[in-house]
Protein backbone atom coordinates (compact mmCIF):
# COMPACT_ATOMS: atom_id res chain seq x y z
CA UNK A 1 0.00 0.00 0.00
CA UNK A 2 1.68 3.17 -1.46
CA UNK A 3 0.45 6.84 -0.78
CA UNK A 4 0.11 9.03 -4.45
CA UNK A 5 3.74 9.95 -5.32
CA UNK A 6 5.05 9.44 -1.51
CA UNK A 7 8.51 11.33 -1.52
CA UNK A 8 6.52 14.27 -2.96
CA UNK A 9 4.40 14.15 0.02
CA UNK A 10 7.05 13.69 2.08
CA UNK A 11 8.78 16.10 1.01
CA UNK A 12 5.65 19.44 1.28
CA UNK A 13 5.08 17.95 4.31
CA UNK A 14 9.07 18.13 5.49
CA UNK A 15 8.49 21.77 4.61
CA UNK A 16 5.47 22.41 6.43
CA UNK A 17 6.84 20.29 9.72
CA UNK A 18 10.49 23.03 9.15
CA UNK A 19 7.57 26.16 9.41
CA UNK A 20 6.38 25.80 12.79
CA UNK A 21 7.89 24.20 15.96
CA UNK A 22 8.25 20.30 16.01
CA UNK A 23 4.86 18.84 17.38
CA UNK A 24 7.01 16.26 19.32
CA UNK A 25 9.83 17.18 20.66
CA UNK A 26 12.09 14.45 21.76
CA UNK A 27 16.18 14.86 22.82
CA UNK A 28 17.95 14.58 20.08
CA UNK A 29 14.97 15.72 17.54
CA UNK A 30 16.58 14.78 14.41
CA UNK A 31 15.01 11.18 13.96
CA UNK A 32 11.75 12.22 15.95
CA UNK A 33 11.84 14.49 12.97
CA UNK A 34 12.92 12.44 10.15
CA UNK A 35 10.13 9.68 11.71
CA UNK A 36 7.15 12.47 11.63
CA UNK A 37 8.19 13.08 7.88
CA UNK A 38 7.85 9.60 6.79
CA UNK A 39 4.85 9.11 8.79
CA UNK A 40 3.49 12.44 7.61
CA UNK A 41 4.58 10.75 3.51
CA UNK A 42 2.27 7.87 4.60
CA UNK A 43 4.53 5.33 6.20
CA UNK A 44 2.18 3.70 8.68
CA UNK A 45 2.88 2.91 11.84
CA UNK A 46 4.23 -0.75 12.71
CA UNK A 47 3.51 -3.10 16.29
CA UNK A 48 3.21 -1.93 19.59
CA UNK A 49 6.72 -2.98 21.74
CA UNK A 50 8.67 -0.03 22.04
CA UNK A 51 11.70 -1.76 22.98
CA UNK A 52 11.88 -4.40 19.66
CA UNK A 53 13.25 -2.92 16.63
CA UNK A 54 11.18 -4.41 14.40
CA UNK A 55 8.19 -1.93 15.47
CA UNK A 56 8.53 1.82 14.77
CA UNK A 57 5.27 3.89 16.04
CA UNK A 58 4.05 6.81 18.12
CA UNK A 59 0.79 6.76 19.54
CA UNK A 60 1.58 9.69 21.85
CA UNK A 61 4.01 10.87 23.68
CA UNK A 62 4.25 8.40 26.12
CA UNK A 63 3.91 5.51 24.15
CA UNK A 64 6.47 5.67 21.09
CA UNK A 65 9.28 3.40 20.28
CA UNK A 66 13.31 3.73 20.26
CA UNK A 67 13.01 3.47 16.90
CA UNK A 68 10.91 6.65 16.31
CA UNK A 69 13.71 8.86 18.21
CA UNK A 70 16.46 7.03 18.36
CA UNK A 71 19.17 7.39 15.37
CA UNK A 72 20.78 3.72 15.29
CA UNK A 73 17.55 2.00 16.14
CA UNK A 74 15.78 3.08 13.25
CA UNK A 75 18.82 2.43 10.85
CA UNK A 76 18.60 -1.12 12.80
CA UNK A 77 14.99 -0.88 11.96
CA UNK A 78 15.35 0.30 7.84
CA UNK A 79 17.79 -2.54 8.00
CA UNK A 80 15.62 -5.04 8.49
CA UNK A 81 12.85 -3.87 5.81
CA UNK A 82 14.98 -4.02 2.99
CA UNK A 83 11.35 -4.39 0.61
CA UNK A 84 10.57 -0.68 2.34
CA UNK A 85 14.03 0.88 2.52
CA UNK A 86 16.99 0.48 -0.07
CA UNK A 87 20.63 1.52 1.35
CA UNK A 88 22.44 3.19 -1.59
CA UNK A 89 26.06 3.84 -1.93
CA UNK A 90 26.31 8.09 -1.17
CA UNK A 91 23.49 10.87 -0.25
CA UNK A 92 23.65 11.79 -4.02
CA UNK A 93 21.71 9.01 -4.58
CA UNK A 94 18.87 9.86 -2.97
CA UNK A 95 15.69 11.52 -3.93
CA UNK A 96 13.47 14.03 -1.94
CA UNK A 97 11.49 12.34 0.75
CA UNK A 98 14.49 10.01 1.16
CA UNK A 99 16.62 9.40 4.75
CA UNK A 100 20.35 9.51 5.76
CA UNK A 101 22.13 9.21 8.33
CA UNK A 102 25.47 10.23 9.69
CA UNK A 103 27.91 9.08 11.46
CA UNK A 104 30.87 11.50 12.62
CA UNK A 105 34.38 11.38 13.47
CA UNK A 106 35.33 10.48 15.80
CA UNK A 107 33.89 7.68 14.17
CA UNK A 108 32.14 4.77 15.96
CA UNK A 109 29.99 2.60 12.97
CA UNK A 110 26.80 3.73 14.65
CA UNK A 111 25.09 6.97 13.49
CA UNK A 112 24.90 9.69 15.59
CA UNK A 113 22.42 12.50 13.65
CA UNK A 114 19.58 11.80 10.66
CA UNK A 115 18.22 14.02 7.85
CA UNK A 116 15.99 13.79 5.36
CA UNK A 117 16.68 14.95 1.69
CA UNK A 118 14.52 17.23 0.05
CA UNK A 119 16.33 17.91 -3.58
CA UNK A 120 16.79 15.79 -6.26
CA UNK A 121 20.28 13.94 -6.71
CA UNK A 122 20.87 14.82 -2.41
CA UNK A 123 20.90 18.27 -3.12
CA UNK A 124 19.82 19.55 -0.10
CA UNK A 125 18.42 18.25 3.45
CA UNK A 126 15.78 19.43 6.00
CA UNK A 127 16.86 18.70 9.35
CA UNK A 128 16.38 19.45 13.17
CA UNK A 129 18.76 19.75 16.09
CA UNK A 130 20.03 21.90 14.89
CA UNK A 131 17.25 22.90 12.45
CA UNK A 132 18.57 23.55 8.82
CA UNK A 133 16.35 23.81 5.91
CA UNK A 134 16.78 23.34 2.39
CA UNK A 135 20.89 23.26 3.41
CA UNK A 136 23.44 21.34 1.00
CA UNK A 137 23.19 18.14 2.05
CA UNK A 138 26.46 18.14 2.95
CA UNK A 139 26.95 21.25 4.74
CA UNK A 140 28.44 22.00 7.97
CA UNK A 141 29.27 18.07 8.23
CA UNK A 142 32.93 17.15 9.55
CA UNK A 143 35.58 16.15 7.22
CA UNK A 144 35.76 12.36 7.40
CA UNK A 145 31.77 12.11 8.09
CA UNK A 146 30.43 8.33 6.81
CA UNK A 147 26.44 8.12 6.00
CA UNK A 148 24.32 5.54 5.35
CA UNK A 149 21.97 6.63 2.22
CA UNK A 150 18.42 5.32 2.37
CA UNK A 151 16.06 5.20 -0.49
CA UNK A 152 12.08 4.64 0.78
CA UNK A 153 10.51 2.56 -1.21
CA UNK A 154 7.45 2.18 0.36
CA UNK B 1 21.04 65.04 50.59
CA UNK B 2 21.20 65.45 46.96
CA UNK B 3 24.99 66.00 46.41
CA UNK B 4 25.54 63.26 49.00
CA UNK B 5 23.05 61.27 46.78
CA UNK B 6 25.03 62.02 43.49
CA UNK B 7 28.61 61.65 45.10
CA UNK B 8 27.39 57.86 46.15
CA UNK B 9 26.58 57.54 42.46
CA UNK B 10 29.59 58.45 41.16
CA UNK B 11 31.49 56.92 43.53
CA UNK B 12 29.60 53.77 42.49
CA UNK B 13 30.13 53.99 38.39
CA UNK B 14 33.69 54.22 39.38
CA UNK B 15 34.00 51.47 41.18
CA UNK B 16 31.82 49.11 38.62
CA UNK B 17 34.27 50.75 36.11
CA UNK B 18 37.35 49.85 37.61
CA UNK B 19 35.63 45.86 38.37
CA UNK B 20 35.50 45.93 34.50
CA UNK B 21 38.40 46.78 33.30
CA UNK B 22 40.22 44.03 36.38
CA UNK B 23 37.64 41.55 35.07
CA UNK B 24 38.55 42.07 31.22
CA UNK B 25 41.93 41.98 32.07
CA UNK B 26 41.84 38.87 33.95
CA UNK B 27 39.82 37.49 31.11
CA UNK B 28 42.57 38.46 28.82
CA UNK B 29 45.28 37.04 30.90
CA UNK B 30 44.81 33.98 32.73
CA UNK B 31 47.75 31.98 32.68
CA UNK B 32 50.77 32.15 35.45
CA UNK B 33 53.35 32.76 31.86
CA UNK B 34 51.46 35.71 31.23
CA UNK B 35 50.54 34.80 27.44
CA UNK B 36 47.37 35.98 26.06
CA UNK B 37 44.30 33.46 25.60
CA UNK B 38 41.03 33.65 23.91
CA UNK B 39 38.55 31.41 25.55
CA UNK B 40 41.00 29.61 26.82
CA UNK B 41 43.18 28.81 24.26
CA UNK B 42 47.03 29.96 24.62
CA UNK B 43 48.57 31.65 21.48
CA UNK B 44 52.00 29.58 21.79
CA UNK B 45 53.78 27.26 19.12
CA UNK B 46 52.52 24.02 21.20
CA UNK B 47 49.26 25.30 20.97
CA UNK B 48 49.11 25.73 17.48
CA UNK B 49 50.82 22.38 17.12
CA UNK B 50 47.94 20.53 19.18
CA UNK B 51 45.06 22.08 17.06
CA UNK B 52 47.29 21.24 13.84
CA UNK B 53 47.68 17.70 14.91
CA UNK B 54 43.47 17.60 15.56
CA UNK B 55 43.38 18.59 11.91
CA UNK B 56 45.40 16.49 10.90
CA UNK B 57 43.17 13.35 12.44
CA UNK B 58 40.13 14.30 10.14
CA UNK B 59 42.25 14.21 7.22
CA UNK B 60 43.39 11.34 7.72
CA UNK B 61 39.78 10.05 8.57
CA UNK B 62 38.76 10.92 5.45
CA UNK B 63 41.69 9.63 3.78
CA UNK B 64 40.80 6.08 5.82
CA UNK B 65 37.29 6.25 4.59
CA UNK B 66 38.01 7.10 0.96
CA UNK B 67 40.93 4.29 0.76
CA UNK B 68 40.21 2.02 3.60
CA UNK B 69 44.28 3.10 4.08
CA UNK B 70 44.44 3.49 8.03
CA UNK B 71 48.62 3.01 7.67
CA UNK B 72 49.08 6.52 8.65
CA UNK B 73 46.72 6.77 11.75
CA UNK B 74 50.19 5.85 13.85
CA UNK B 75 51.63 9.18 13.11
CA UNK B 76 48.60 11.60 15.01
CA UNK B 77 47.39 8.79 17.04
CA UNK B 78 48.76 7.13 20.13
CA UNK B 79 48.12 4.21 23.17
CA UNK B 80 49.11 5.87 26.32
CA UNK B 81 48.83 3.54 29.52
CA UNK B 82 47.41 6.72 31.02
CA UNK B 83 44.61 7.09 28.76
CA UNK B 84 42.10 4.52 29.30
CA UNK B 85 39.74 4.07 26.83
CA UNK B 86 35.88 5.11 27.69
CA UNK B 87 33.33 2.47 28.27
CA UNK B 88 31.70 2.54 25.34
CA UNK B 89 35.03 2.24 23.27
CA UNK B 90 35.78 -0.76 24.56
CA UNK B 91 32.15 -1.77 24.12
CA UNK B 92 32.25 -0.93 20.89
CA UNK B 93 35.91 -2.89 20.56
CA UNK B 94 34.16 -5.70 22.25
CA UNK B 95 31.84 -5.54 19.39
CA UNK B 96 33.63 -5.86 16.52
CA UNK B 97 35.89 -8.07 17.54
CA UNK B 98 34.67 -10.01 20.58
CA UNK B 99 37.79 -8.70 22.80
CA UNK B 100 39.37 -5.77 24.32
CA UNK B 101 43.19 -6.54 23.46
CA UNK B 102 45.34 -6.17 26.34
CA UNK B 103 46.86 -2.48 26.81
CA UNK B 104 44.32 -1.59 23.95
CA UNK B 105 44.31 2.33 23.96
CA UNK B 106 43.18 5.26 21.23
CA UNK B 107 45.58 4.58 18.16
CA UNK B 108 43.73 0.66 18.91
CA UNK B 109 40.39 1.87 18.74
CA UNK B 110 40.68 4.10 15.49
CA UNK B 111 42.66 1.48 13.72
CA UNK B 112 39.62 -1.33 15.13
CA UNK B 113 36.76 1.03 13.91
CA UNK B 114 37.81 1.65 10.11
CA UNK B 115 38.80 -2.23 10.19
CA UNK B 116 35.55 -3.07 11.00
CA UNK B 117 34.23 0.14 8.76
CA UNK B 118 36.33 -1.35 6.06
CA UNK B 119 34.67 -4.93 6.79
CA UNK B 120 31.18 -3.24 6.19
CA UNK B 121 32.24 -1.32 3.03
CA UNK B 122 33.65 -4.23 1.48
CA UNK B 123 30.59 -5.97 1.84
CA UNK B 124 28.62 -3.32 0.25
CA UNK B 125 30.31 -2.90 -2.68
CA UNK B 126 31.25 -6.89 -3.51
CA UNK B 127 27.55 -7.42 -3.30
CA UNK B 128 26.60 -4.01 -5.75
CA UNK B 129 29.37 -5.21 -8.11
CA UNK B 130 27.52 -8.63 -8.06
CA UNK B 131 24.27 -6.73 -8.79
CA UNK B 132 25.51 -4.80 -11.37
CA UNK B 133 27.30 -8.13 -13.23
CA UNK B 134 23.69 -9.16 -12.91
CA UNK B 135 22.70 -5.51 -14.55
CA UNK B 136 21.12 -3.88 -11.40
CA UNK B 137 22.00 -0.71 -9.59
CA UNK B 138 20.40 -1.91 -6.29
CA UNK B 139 20.57 -4.82 -3.94
CA UNK B 140 17.75 -7.06 -3.88
CA UNK B 141 16.42 -7.83 -0.34
CA UNK B 142 17.92 -11.15 0.38
CA UNK B 143 21.68 -8.92 -1.20
CA UNK B 144 21.13 -6.97 2.01
CA UNK B 145 20.38 -9.08 4.54
CA UNK B 146 23.06 -11.56 3.89
CA UNK B 147 25.04 -8.60 4.08
CA UNK B 148 23.49 -7.10 6.95
CA UNK B 149 24.48 -10.80 8.53
CA UNK B 150 27.78 -11.20 7.29
CA UNK B 151 28.58 -7.54 9.30
CA UNK B 152 27.05 -9.06 12.49
CA UNK B 153 23.29 -7.61 11.94
CA UNK B 154 24.32 -4.02 11.64
CA UNK B 155 23.93 -2.52 8.45
CA UNK B 156 27.49 -1.16 6.84
CA UNK B 157 28.63 2.15 6.19
CA UNK B 158 29.81 2.23 2.18
CA UNK B 159 32.66 3.82 1.41
CA UNK B 160 33.68 7.84 1.48
CA UNK B 161 32.72 8.94 -1.55
CA UNK B 162 32.86 13.25 -1.55
CA UNK B 163 32.90 15.44 -4.41
CA UNK B 164 35.71 17.71 -3.01
CA UNK B 165 38.83 16.53 -2.51
CA UNK B 166 40.50 15.58 0.85
CA UNK B 167 42.51 19.15 0.56
CA UNK B 168 39.90 21.11 0.10
CA UNK B 169 37.97 18.94 2.53
CA UNK B 170 41.16 19.86 5.30
CA UNK B 171 39.83 23.83 4.57
CA UNK B 172 36.57 23.41 5.18
CA UNK B 173 37.13 21.68 8.34
CA UNK B 174 39.68 24.62 9.10
CA UNK B 175 36.61 27.17 9.03
CA UNK B 176 34.28 24.19 11.21
CA UNK B 177 36.95 23.78 14.53
CA UNK B 178 36.39 25.91 17.14
CA UNK B 179 39.03 25.31 20.18
CA UNK B 180 37.54 26.18 23.58
CA UNK B 181 40.50 25.05 25.65
CA UNK B 182 43.63 23.97 25.54
CA UNK B 183 45.46 23.13 28.11
CA UNK B 184 48.75 22.40 28.57
CA UNK B 185 50.81 20.41 31.47
CA UNK B 186 54.14 19.41 30.65
CA UNK B 187 53.60 16.63 27.96
CA UNK B 188 50.12 16.27 28.16
CA UNK B 189 47.49 18.72 27.07
CA UNK B 190 43.68 18.45 27.72
CA UNK B 191 41.60 19.75 25.25
CA UNK B 192 38.25 20.85 24.16
CA UNK B 193 36.97 21.55 20.54
CA UNK B 194 34.15 21.65 18.38
CA UNK B 195 34.68 20.23 15.06
CA UNK B 196 31.21 21.52 13.21
CA UNK B 197 29.19 18.50 14.40
CA UNK B 198 30.30 17.32 18.08
CA UNK B 199 32.39 18.65 21.11
CA UNK B 200 35.25 16.54 22.14
CA UNK B 201 37.22 15.88 24.74
CA UNK B 202 40.49 15.09 23.87
CA UNK B 203 44.35 13.97 25.52
CA UNK B 204 47.13 14.86 23.81
CA UNK B 205 50.55 13.77 24.62
CA UNK B 206 54.31 14.89 23.43
CA UNK B 207 56.57 12.33 22.59
CA UNK B 208 59.78 12.85 21.07
CA UNK B 209 58.76 16.54 20.56
CA UNK B 210 55.86 15.41 18.89
CA UNK B 211 52.21 15.80 19.99
CA UNK B 212 49.77 12.72 19.26
CA UNK B 213 45.78 12.61 20.31
CA UNK B 214 45.70 9.38 23.03
CA UNK B 215 41.93 10.04 23.55
CA UNK B 216 38.84 11.71 22.53
CA UNK B 217 35.80 11.15 24.33
CA UNK B 218 32.83 12.76 22.83
CA UNK B 219 30.80 15.41 25.28
CA UNK B 220 27.79 16.15 22.56
CA UNK B 221 26.54 16.10 19.44
CA UNK B 222 26.15 19.93 18.62
CA UNK B 223 25.31 19.90 15.32
CA UNK B 224 25.99 20.58 11.86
Amino acid sequence: MATIIPELATFVKSMQLLKCQPILNHPGDCTNYVSQVLHAGGYPYRGWNPWDIWHWFHYNYWYVSETWYNTPKINQYFSLYPNEFEYRGWPTQLNKGDIFLFDFPTRDNIPDHAAVIVGNGGGLRDQHTVPRKRVPWDAFVPQGTAYWSVHVKW
Amino acid sequence: MGKHRLALLVGLAILIAIGGVVLLGGLGNNSSTGEVIAGGVPDTEEAQEIQATILQAYKLYDIAGRTFDASQFPSVFVNDPDVPLTRDQRERLQEWFGAVPENAGYLTYVIACYTDFTRGAKLFEEAMANARAKGRDYLTPDEWRRIVELHGGRPPAPRLQPSMTVEDAQEMQKTLMRYDLIDVEDDKARVIFDDGATLNKATLVRRGGKWYIAGVERLAVTGP
